[in-house]
């Protein structure tokens, strides 16, 4: 027993330097879900950092230049067990490849208090073509292959070819043959050469795939290529938990409770990416300064007024609607012209989604501000696109504005360099600015009052005088109603009045009185302090109690002598000379004094 | 009694150097108020800018400065200046008539200007006041709540109407501070500026190339929300925000 306890201390010793050192100790942890993807493949990274700090540091990421990197996020987990704090920060990136290989993901590494912890390295083969991939060129082919599936995702285009900025729907069905349990998590397809629109709501329908029944989510997206070319569109993701197969357990009377306790697993499905060819738009008959719009639209122009006076201003209204990247219609082109200012006053956009297009309107405001009077014209504005249904250009030109510009009949401004905007102006009466004026009352740097000295002061004296009088009153109250308090708060003064009466006795050359009084003096000091009632209290309870609030050896010595002094003066024959009187007066001053700087009581 | 003649001399010497000291920029003022009387605008201008330049002010100055540059057809500054001068002299009348006036040049007006009744009230209250007299009122207010809570500590005071007039100086002390701290946010922690060039950009993001969510154009003012090398963040009073810049604009 005796050689056991030992043992049981060290290993009780050992295993919580294990705890400490595990609780401190950062691990840097480097996942893939998957080693091998094909080209049009994503793989997933996740770095995490585990510790015991709060505040863990972003890993540095090892080089990924052979992929194109995607941040998916941040997440930090911070669990406390037992008082202790352990932090863990996971990063998700995907990964798409840009050439094919075996590539080795070096370390992730992580420095926290000077040292360095890192993840193991990774390898990532990227293959040419997908070997699970079907060959089939039919959606029959992959739909076949997914009848026996519970879930999987298919991907579709409406058109496999399209001009560059013409409309291509993406159409991303999710399939499930069984009741999920748990939210879809969709991961969109990667569309680097695409502007994308998410055409709203998504559709939600039951669709027979052979003999099965399968719920359809579909989520559809506008797509707009960017470039010519054959642009890829990568594979769309969800991730969702379905639940578990299972065998049939034979004659297992408790198989019968599977079905009341379903468990799930979370699957990870993907669509097979797609290729789409954005044709350039067409060379010939385009306008010279064609913007790039592409679809169907129609532009008008709508004047708020037609009869002005000069410099008075004039809102035109230029809307384009139709069909096609509505956010890539450019304004249209005003040029300069000189019977006019002009302003951009606003712009704005309407993005419509109808049966599956995307559209709008969009509309420029423009301000025109006539210099001169007489009939003018604002011209019509010409806008041109490409529309992909006749594979033409078009040009659209709205209609000359004609207006009627009167001359302003006042000539009160004509001393101006401006003239009023007709409409805006505030009083008829006034026709120029009113006069300057004489008073100069100039000062230097105006600075603000809230921060002068004066100011500060002003408001502060009165609360330093609140505070002044609170304190005074609390003390007054607590002197009317502590009588101990009291008694304390006037140990001194009354010792001093009494010593002041001594030297008087002592000029009288009254030694008994006198060293009476130096008595009186010290015991009412040391008994008002203490709180307690001077009478009957004797020489070694007066010391004792200085001993007890700190007093030192000299001190209660050098009270010890003068009481014993003031005793043999008061009670012996022998006269008492006016020397020895000033020394008792002197060292009574003394001793008071010290006793001051004691905490009697 | 010569050594005394002297140190007299000397003092009034020196009483009568400041008082010329003193004098100097009113009559440099005042120098400039003819110049504008016989239409030399640029003259008068450089003065007044000049005596701004070193470090005087008063709302006449601004008042005289915006003036000006009305005459001169720089709009934008007109309207900066009238506002610096109105920030010292809220409540003078020919401040805001000009004000008034130069806006009816003003080629574009704010749109869908919404304004908080909460704002325009508490506007409507502070308006008529500088900052400092809303800080001396609020310093008074203050003091005399103080003075009689001292009061009532002193001279144990107590009863219904010594608790009513404490109420009563309370509210007036909260309500007088709350009207200074919002003139102090509005005036001093909120930056506020004018459009000074012709026509201005207003950017999506502070770089030339980035999409330009409208043109503004002299004299609209804006509430500076940040900045950014050579672009200043703005809010304009119909909560229309961007990135502006920084050369086009005037910080009142």
């Amino acid at each position: 027993m005796v050689r056991r306890v030992p043992v049981f201390f060290l290993v009780c010793v050992l295993l919580t330097g294990a705890a400490f050192s595990a609780a401190d100790e950062v691990t840097v942890m480097m996942m893939l879900d998957r080693n091998i993807i094909t080209m049009n493949d994503q793989a997933r990274l996740t770095i995490s950092v585990t510790g015991a700090k709060q505040n863990l540091p972003d890993p540095e990421l090892p080089n990924l230049s052979m992929f194109d990197v995607i941040p998916q996020g941040t997440s930090t987990n911070i669990s406390i067990i037992n008082g202790e704090v352990q932090t863990t920060k996971s990063l998700t990136y995907v990964l798409s490849p840009r050439k094919t290989g075996a590539f080795v993901i070096r370390p992730a590494a992580v420095i926290i208090d000077h040292e360095r912890y890192q993840s193991e390295e990774l390898t990532l083969k990227v293959l040419d073509s997908d070997p699970t991939a079907s060959s089939s060129t039919e959606k029959e082919a992959e739909l076949s292959q997914n009848r026996q599936r519970e879930v999987f995702l298919v991907a579709e285009v409406d058109k496999e070819e399209a001009y560059v900025n013409e409309q291509i729907t993406l159409a991303i069905k999710f399939y499930h043959a069984v009741n999920l349990y748990s939210q879809p998590d969709y991961t969109p397809p990667q569309t680097t050469d695409f502007w994308t629109d998410m055409l709203e709501p998504q559709k939600s329908y039951y669709e027979m795939v052979g003999d099965r029944r399968y719920k359809v989510v579909e989520i559809n997206t506008a797509l707009f290529p960017t470039r010519p070319g054959e642009l890829s569109i990568g594979r769309a993701m969800i991730q969702v938990q379905v639940p578990t197969r299972r065998r049939v357990r034979g004659n297992d009377p408790f198989s019968l409770f599977d079905n009341f306790f379903p468990r799930g697993e979370t699957v990870t499905i993907r669509s097979k990416p797609l290729e789409v060819k954005a044709r350039p738009l067409p060379t010939e008959n385009k306008p010279e300064n064609f913007s790039g719009t592409v679809g169907s639209f129609k532009i008008t122009a709508v004047a708020d007024k037609r009869n002005v006076d000069v410099n008075e201003p004039i809102t035109v209204t230029y809307r384009i609607s139709g069909t096609g990247n509505i956010k890539t219609v450019a304004e249209p082109d005003i040029g300069d012209l000189k019977d006019f200012r002009v302003y951009r006053a606003s712009s704005s956009e309407k993005v419509s989604k109808i049966n599956g297009m995307v559209g709008g309107t969009k509309i420029f405001e423009e301000v025109f501000i006539p210099n001169r009077a007489g009939k003018l014209i604002i011209p019509g504005v010409a806008f041109n696109f490409f529309d992909p249904v006749t594979k033409r250009y078009k040009t659209i030109t709205t209609e000359d504005i004609q207006l009627t510009v009167s001359p302003v009949e006042s000539e009160d401004y004509a001393e101006m360099p401006f003239r009023p905007v007709a409409g805006r102006v505030v009083d008829p009466n006034a026709k120029d600015i009113r006069y300057i004026k004489t008073n100069a009352d100039l000062r230097l740097n105006r600075s603000l009052v809230v921060f002068s000295p004066l100011y500060l002061a002003l408001n502060g004296v009165p609360v330093v005088l609140l505070i002044a009088l609170l304190f005074l009153r609390r003390r007054n109250d607590r002197l009317m109603n502590d009588v101990r308090y009291a008694r304390a708060r006037g140990a001194k003064k009354m010792a001093r009045k009494r010593l002041s009466r001594a030297r008087q006795l002592a000029g009288s050359g009254n030694g008994g009185e006198f060293f009476g009084e130096i008595r009186l003096a010290l015991f009412a000091y040391v008994a008002d302090k203490a709180g307690i009632s001077p009478h009957g209290m004797s020489s070694e309870q007066l010391l004792e109690i200085i001993r007890k609030a700190g007093a030192a050896e000299t001190l209660i010595d050098k009270t010890a002598d003068l009481l014993r002094q003031a005793d043999f003066a008061r009670y012996s024959s022998l006269e008492v000379t006016g020397a020895q009187m000033e020394d008792a007066l002197r060292a009574a001053e003394e001793v008071l004094m010290n006793m001051e700087a004691l905490k009697i009581g | 009694m010569a050594r005394l003649i002297l140190c007299f001399l000397l003092t009034v010497l020196l009483f009568s150097a400041g008082e010329v000291a003193a004098f100097e920029p009113e009559q440099e003022f005042a120098r400039a108020n003819e110049f504008y009387e016989n239409q030399d605008f640029e003259a008068a201008l450089q003065i007044y800018t000049d005596l701004t330049d070193r470090g005087y002010e008063s709302a006449a100055l601004f008042y005289n400065t915006g003036n000006c540059f009305f005459k001169m057809g720089e709009l934008g500054y007109a309207v900066l200046y009238y506002l610096k001068a109105r920030r010292l002299a809220p409540t003078d009348d020919d401040i805001e008539a000009n004000l008034d006036f130069v806006r009816q040049f003003m080629p574009t007006r704010l749109e869908g200007v919404e304004v908080n009744p909460l704002v325009e009230f508490l506007n409507l209250l502070v308006d008529p006041f500088t900052l400092n007299r809303l800080a001396w009122i609020a310093s008074l207010a203050f003091i005399i709540f103080i003075l009689f809570l001292a009061a009532v500590v002193h001279f144990h005071m107590g009863g219904l109407g010594v608790r009513l007039i404490g109420y009563l100086l309370f509210v007036a002390m909260v309500i007088t501070l709350g009207m200074a701290t919002y003139k102090f946010r509005n005036d001093v922690l909120t930056e506020k500026g004018v459009i000074i060039a012709t026509e201005s950009s207003i950017y999506s993001a502070p770089a030339a190339d980035s999409d330009v969510e409208f043109v503004g154009t002299y004299g609209l003012t804006f509430e500076v929300l940040g900045a950014a090398d050579e672009y200043r963040l703005v809010v304009f009073e119909n909560k229309r925000r961007g990135w502006i810049k920084k050369d086009d604009i005037e910080i009142i």
